[in-house]
């Protein structure tokens, strides 16, 4: 009876452990993006990209040994939904970090969420700059990593009358700021700039606005579903590519697909990366992501971005020795990864990435000409130095007050 | 040199080592291992150190010349100097850009000493060098054309000019120099914020090398290396530690370098490890990306040199490893002689007691087991001496009482021979006695055969009542010699014939001898009284039997059972009468009985008032009639040792009534034997005859 009740202890004992090893062989990590609404179609390209770091990861036998399990959740395209989602997937499922978000609108709500509970946050998109967080990595371009330099290649190499439009909330705004600035400062003219809500179809009075303006170059920063309908009325109004060339700065390769590439080629982009990129790291991370979603999909910026957040945590992870973010936030700096775009590497100071600038022309689906590259990764700086800092921050304050405390324009 | 004969002593050592070798092995392997990751750990954090302050120090140097840069583009006067050089060069006025050169130069060169840059370009946002204190780059030349198009000088120029913000160059040679080269770009810019040049300064590297040479706490063979990949080579940006000062920097062919390090570095990978180094050295490495210099940063130092320590614990665990096994060697040869020396003694001992000297004694005084074996050993052999002694004298004991035994036993011997021959005497007489009486026995023997046959005489013949009835058997088997049943045929002519079975009281010659009286008497009844109807022969025979055994004044009570009949085939008639002696017949395929006179003939059955009854049957129909004597239905047999039995006996013959007479007689016979077996013996005599009419 004693042996019995000796062996019972025994297996107990044992069963405890491999539960406890259960639990200890795994670091979960939270997904967040959206996956319905409005969104979902740019972001669930992050998701898939982002998956694919971690079962790549997973593949060559996990992280410190163990392996990764990403939790995914719909942000439903609602930033209050995101800011919940974050919540739930901080407090309740004890994620050791979040990949999501893709507008700026989204991030500005989750912020305070990863904040309170000092936790993490990898933001994969090109976005307007004016933020700095300890509780955030920004994997995708700041200001002076695709903003500035297109309007400063747009202003040597096309002309220097410019008419800016863009979606009517944070991100279109501020950039439109920044351009402006930069062309005035450089001597050039910004001849107009129009807004359309997210989402709307109402480019008529735009349109109408830049044909009288007949400016050199139109720098686009409309997101989303707005873009055909502002791309079909452009060209119904005589504007090509050869005549006024247009800069969009939320259009990548993805997007490209629902759109005319007939009517597209010869406008301008400028970003990180290009599917076109010829290396051995792009060609092996575009034959993998066509291989497992679909040879008729195309990879972009915010897609790679989505890829190498994962990767970079991962390099943190390993120099910290552990998966708990705390210790992973002081791993954060300096951690470097030669991705498809090439080499990134995280600011220490600003937690942002250090990127190579590419300013490409449409050619074809999938296909963007580089035609220019500073073929190195440039630091990043996401306050724009002519204006101060205290200055950016009332201008961001100025539009969160003026839209009724939200990050778009809802009205 | 015994010691190393003895088998104990090996066997002691190869238990030794067996229990002490995987012990002192995991202890040794166990103390090597945690020595070594230690020092393992304490190299990796003291290498990690080394190149946090490497960064951060290149870092800072890459942040000053930023900073020097920024701080010369915005110098009002070398602001002025752009904006009124951009002018000419712009409609290409050279004759005033000239002047204006000539006029800016020393200017421009006071800035570079201050600074402590080496050169200094002002490029004019077309790319033409406004102002230059270079030899290399002079005023005038366009770095966006001609040699230096696509060179890495135009693009930092692109670079700076594009991004609007300093820009550090990658590393790289002018033409026809051997010195490395860097340059810092930052654009100029007018009060309105206007790009009116670009500043490029050659940075002067000397205090990057000498931060990189900073070899603190790395011994001898330690080195920093800071390394960049240009196109398909691996160029060393900072001098290798024992490079002499006129040496050029290395650099290598990307497919051709071993050092794994380093090429991850400049992939930008972080990690450490032992790696091969430039030198095909083996190495314990940690190495770095840093992205200001588009470079990877490797510090390592030999492993002969970083695992000294652990060498010197290895040489001296060995050392230990070696005394030990030195030890156990002898130490098992050591104790193991304690054992040997004693036992060999002993069994020296054991051999001459052996041999019958129990004189010899161990006499060891060791205190310990073996000295008390020696001691037993010595107190066993005194006592086996003293059994020996007491089992010598017993012999001796034994040996007279068994001479003793012998000749008693001697003396029995000759009584019982004696006695022997008195037996075969009496043997001898009892043999002569033998042979008397089976000489009697067969003189007597010989008699009774002689009796039977004039048994045989008396009895009918076969030939004659076969002249008569013409189908009957008649089954006939005496107990003995000589019978005490007997059967009598008279042919009376007229178709008339008389068949009488009896059975005399007693069997063997007795029951002869009745029947000898039997037969006489029924002659002189039949053929001389002509006495012929069965009851009264039956009463005459009755009265001559009594008559001639005088039974009546003797206690004589002889006499016999009989069944007679008269056959009478021309009436076909079939008379019969018994004294106690019935009989059988079947007609019609059903048996009938004849029942006797409960009197028999002679004897005491003289009843006065009874007589022999006369039954008579019609033999018109055909018969079967049986007439038999006790034997038969009397004789012991089966498995229980039982009578056979009258009913059996009557249902055997009805069972066999229809055969042939020959084959009922056979199966009488038959089954007679089977019933009493082999081991059963007759106990009367039978007689069944039986007679098919």
């Amino acid at each position: 009876m004693k042996k019995i009740c000796f062996f019972v202890l025994l297996a107990f004992f044992f069963s405890l452990c491999s539960c406890q090893n259960a639990k200890e062989s795994e670091i979960k990590v939270g997904v967040l993006h959206s996956l319905t609404g409005t969104m979902a179609i740019s972001e669930k390209a992050v998701v898939n990209a982002t998956l694919m770091a971690i079962d790549e990861i997973n593949a060559k036998g996990g992280l410190l040994g163990k392996k990764i399990v990403p939790i995914t959740v719909d942000g439903k395209s609602n930033w209050g939904h995101f800011a919940a989602e974050a919540e739930r997937l901080i407090t309740q499922e004890k994620v050791n970090v979040i990949f999501g978000c893709w507008t700026s609108a989204s991030r500005k709500t989750v912020k305070p969420v990863f904040e309170k509970h000092n936790h993490l946050l990898f933001y994969p998109i090109q976005y307007e700059g004016l933020e700095q967080s300890p509780n955030i990595v920004y994997t995708g371009a700041a200001p002076n990593q695709q903003l500035q330099p297109a309007t400063k290649w747009a202003f040597d190499n096309i002309g220097k009358k410019f008419f800016i439009v863009g979606s009517d909330y944070v991100f279109p705004r501020t950039a439109s700021a920044i351009i402006k600035d930069l062309v005035t400062q450089l001597g050039g003219q910004v001849v107009g700039d129009e807004f359309v809500m997210l989402g709307s179809k109402d480019v008529k009075g735009m349109i109408e606005k830049i044909v009288a303006a007949k400016p050199d170059v139109i720098f686009n920063n409309i997101n989303g579903d707005s873009n055909l309908e502002f791309f079909k009325q452009l060209r119904a109004a005589g504007i090509t590519p050869d005549k006024i060339p247009t800069f969009s700065f939320s259009i990548a390769e993805d997007e490209l697909r629902s759109m005319d590439i007939e009517t597209m080629r010869g406008d301008y982009t400028a970003w990180n990366y290009f599917q076109s990129i010829e290396s051995p790291e792009n060609q092996r991370f575009v034959e993998e992501y066509k291989k497992r979603y679909g040879e008729d999909l195309v990879t972009d910026d915010p897609i790679e971005a989505g890829y190498i957040s994962v990767h970079l945590w991962a390099k943190a992870v390993e120099e910290a020795g552990t998966a708990e973010v705390s210790e992973v936030r002081k791993n954060l700096a300096n951690q470097s990864f030669n991705a498809p775009e090439g080499i990134v590497y995280i600011d220490g100071e600003t937690q942002h990435t250090w990127k190579t600038v590419r300013i490409g022309r449409f050619r074809g689906y999938g296909d963007v000409e580089t035609v220019w590259s500073s073929e190195k990764p440039v630091q990043p700086v996401p306050f724009p130095k002519h204006r101060k800092r205290a200055e950016w921050e009332t201008f961001l304050t100025t539009l969160y007050e003026g839209w009724g405390k939200n990050w778009a324009n809802l009205n | 040199m015994n010691f190393f004969k003895s088998k104990i002593a090996w066997q002691l050592l190869l238990w030794l080592l067996l229990i002490e070798f995987p012990v002192e092995s995991l202890l040794v392997y166990v103390s090597y291992h945690n020595a070594e990751q230690t020092l393992r750990t304490e190299l990796t954090d003291k290498l990690r150190a080394i190149a946090a302050y490497q960064i951060a120090e290149i870092n800072q140097f890459v942040e000053e010349q930023f900073t020097n840069a920024n701080t010369i583009s915005q110098i009002p006067e070398l602001v002025s100097i752009a904006e009124n050089l951009s002018a000419p060069a712009k409609v290409a006025d050279l004759v005033k850009l000239g002047k204006l050169q000539a006029q800016y130069q020393n200017t421009f060169q006071k800035y570079q000493n201050i600074f402590g840059f080496k050169e200094l370009l002002l490029v004019a946002p077309q790319g033409g060098i406004l102002l230059s204190t270079s030899i290399a780059l002079p005023s005038n030349l366009n770095i966006l054309a001609g040699e230096f198009k696509n060179s890495e000088l135009s693009k930092t120029f692109l670079r700076a000019n594009t991004i609007l913000q300093p820009d550090f160059s990658d590393f790289f040679y002018l033409p026809n120099e051997s010195e490395l080269a860097a340059f810092v770009a930052t654009p100029i810019k007018s009060e309105t914020g206007r790009i009116v040049a670009v500043l490029i300064l050659r940075i002067n590297l000397d205090k990057m090398n000498k931060t990189v040479q900073n070899y603190t706490g790395m011994g001898h063979s330690g080195e920093i290396i800071l390394t960049t990949k240009m196109k398909n080579e691996l160029l060393f940006i900072t001098p290798t530690r024992y490079q002499r000062t006129d040496e050029t920097l290395k650099r290598f062919l990307l497919s051709d370098f071993k050092d794994d390090g380093i090429k991850q570095a400049v992939q930008a990978e972080t990690g450490h490890g032992i790696v091969i180094d430039y030198k095909g050295k083996e190495v314990f490495a940690h190495w770095h990306y840093i992205p200001a210099l588009r470079s990877g940063i490797i510090i390592k130092e030999e492993i002969s040199e970083a695992f000294a320590p652990i060498q010197s614990l290895r040489n001296l665990l060995l050392i230990i490893v070696f005394c030990t096994l030195l030890l156990f060697v002898f130490a098992a040869f050591n104790i193991a002689a304690m054992f040997t020396k004693p036992i060999r003694k002993l069994n020296e001992v054991t051999k001459r007691i052996a041999a019958g000297d129990f004189s010899q004694k161990a006499e060891m005084k060791l205190n310990n087991e073996i000295g008390e074996l020696a001691h037993s050993f010595d107190d066993m052999t005194t006592k086996v001496e003293a059994y020996q002694r007491e089992l010598e004298k017993s012999n001796d004991d034994l040996e007279r009482k068994v001479q003793e035994r012998t000749e008693e036993l001697n003396t029995l011997i000759e009584e019982m021979s004696q006695t022997n021959e008195e037996l075969h005497s009496t043997i001898d007489f009892v043999e002569t006695q033998k042979g008397e009486l089976v000489k009697k026995n067969e003189n007597i023997t010989a008699s009774i055969m002689y009796a039977r046959r004039i048994q045989a005489a008396i009895l009918p013949l076969y030939e004659d009542i076969n002249k008569v009835l013409e189908d009957f058997f008649i089954f006939y088997k005496p107990r003995d010699i000589v019978s005490g049943d007997f059967y009598w045929f008279a042919d009376l002519k007229d178709s008339k014939c008389l068949l009488v079975a009896a059975d005399c009281t007693g069997h063997g010659v007795p029951g002869a001898l009745m029947s000898m009286i039997g037969v006489n008497l029924l002659n002189e009844i039949v053929y001389l009284l002509d006495i012929h109807s069965p009851e009264l022969i039956l009463d005459r025979m009755n009265i001559e039997i009594s008559r001639v055994l005088q039974q009546s004044v003797t206690d004589n009570r002889d006499g016999m059972d009989m069944a007679i009949i008269l056959i009478d085939k021309q009436n076909k008639q079939l008379a019969y009468a018994g004294a106690m002696n019935s009989v059988y017949y079947v007609q019609d395929n059903v048996l009938h009985e004849l029942k006797s006179t409960r009197m028999g003939i002679g004897g005491t059955h003289i009843r006065p008032n009874l007589i022999f009854q006369k039954q008579v049957i019609d033999i018109t129909l055909p018969l079967m009639l049986y007439m038999f004597s006790d034997g038969y239905a009397d004789q012991i047999g089966g498995k229980a040792q039982k009578k056979f039995m009258s009913r059996k006996f009557r249902e055997l013959l009805f069972s066999i009534h229809g055969l042939a007479t020959e084959t009922q007689k056979e199966s009488l016979d038959l089954t007679l034997t089977e019933w009493m077996g082999e081991e059963v013996q007759q106990l009367d005599d039978i007689m069944v005859i039986g007679v098919k009419l």
